[in-house]
């Protein structure tokens, strides 16, 4: 590896731990997801510490050029969007249940509310309640 | 009067405003012995206020779930409620009222957990566009195919289902494009399914859920999941 190469990459990982990182910490990433991604940071830099490394795999693999190191690195990203596929799919799936389940909930209140004689409609809106309050 | 099962009529609507009150007003009319209940869709109109003046059951999903999730939500309540049929009635006013009364009947009078009313068995006034009309017999004929049995209208939304139909569909009821899968699922799970012709009526109201441009998407897309269904494991 050149030292132009080992530049590159140590900057890579760092950017990718960084960054996956501050997003960790902006709670724009749930620590659960992350972990991929901070394992590939850390196996980058590995690669940086000790090329030799990256050596024996690529021999053991007989990975000569770098047109099959970048399919390895497709296949990786590949696996990794399939999986948020995956998570995408039960989320959406989740969500469904959970509006059907607010629907049916919100009638349930709004029957029992008339019952009782108060605002039905009022109590179910899904309005963020505002500090200038009329009453 | 007969003797009618505690029955529900579910009306998914979105953005349904001009045709809601007529078709209320008319399952009032031919169906008094039912109850109904408007799963409001999402909708940016005044589909759910009309809902609430006409004094029917509104289940208001907190944002658009498509034709499938709202379909179940009313499937849900009737389950929970302990209704022993639960009808579905579009809210664009092509289902006809006057035939709600034949689907109930059929599913008491036939062994069928599911009665689907179907525009294809005999001929009625409902004008089927030609391209559409080839889609149709294509889905048709793989349906079948998959479910062993002939269905002539695996897309007919005009339907009626028995409590242990209902009691599954609710826990389990596809999403986008539900009428062909739904007849697949159920057959998979040894409930049984009867056809009645009924005629139908233009849309009043509204946009079709199907645009000519999406027609070809939606053959491929349904097709797929049909298809697919087969070997999902439940």
């Amino acid at each position: 590896m050149t030292v132009l190469q080992r530049i590159v990459l140590a900057l890579l990982s760092a950017v990718l731990l960084l960054f996956t990182l501050e997003l960790i910490r902006r709670r724009r990433l749930r620590e659960e997801y992350s972990l991929l991604w901070l394992l590939t940071g850390i196996v980058v830099a590995l690669f940086v510490i000790f090329p030799e490394v990256l050596y024996w795999i690529s021999t053991a693999l007989q990975l000569h050029h770098l047109t099959t190191m970048l399919m390895v690195t497709f296949l990786f990203l590949l696996m990794i969007v399939l999986h948020y596929s995956t998570v995408i799919s039960q989320i959406s799936e989740r969500e469904t249940e959970l509006a059907q389940q607010v629907a049916l909930l919100t009638w349930q209140l709004e029957r029992m509310a008339q019952e009782q004689g108060l605002d039905a409609q009022a109590l179910c809106e899904c309005k963020v309640c505002s500090p200038e309050a009329e009453d | 009067m007969k003797d009618f099962p505690r029955t529900l009529i579910v009306i998914p609507a979105y953005n349904e405003e001009e045709s809601l009150p007529y078709v209320i007003d008319s399952i009032r009319a031919y169906a008094p012995w039912a109850d109904i209940a408007v799963v409001n869709d999402g909708s940016r109109d005044a589909t759910p206020d009309i809902a609430r003046s006409k004094g029917v059951i509104l289940l208001n999903l907190p944002y658009n779930l498509g034709i499938g999730g709202a379909v179940q939500t009313g499937y849900k309540l009737a389950a929970r409620m302990g209704y022993q049929v639960a009808v579905q009635v579009d809210g664009d006013g092509q289902h006809p009222a006057s035939e709600i009364e034949k689907l109930v009947a059929a599913l008491l009078n036939t062994d069928a957990n599911m009665v689907i009313g179907s525009r294809h068995i005999d001929k009625s006034d409902y004008d089927t566009p030609f391209l559409r009309l080839v889609g149709i017999r294509i889905l048709s004929t793989i349906v079948s195919l998959l479910a062993n049995q002939r269905v002539t209208d695996t897309t007919s939304g005009f339907r009626a289902i028995d409590r242990g139909a209902l009691c599954f569909l609710a826990r389990m009821y596809p999403r986008d494009y539900p009428e062909p899968e739904a007849v697949i699922l159920l057959r998979r799970q040894g409930y049984r399914i009867a056809e009645v012709p009924v005629s139908m009526k233009q849309r009043m109201g509204g946009v079709s859920s199907i645009s000519q441009l999406k027609g070809a998407y939606y053959m491929i897309k349904v097709l797929l999941a049909t298809i697919v269904d087969v070997f999902k494991d439940r």
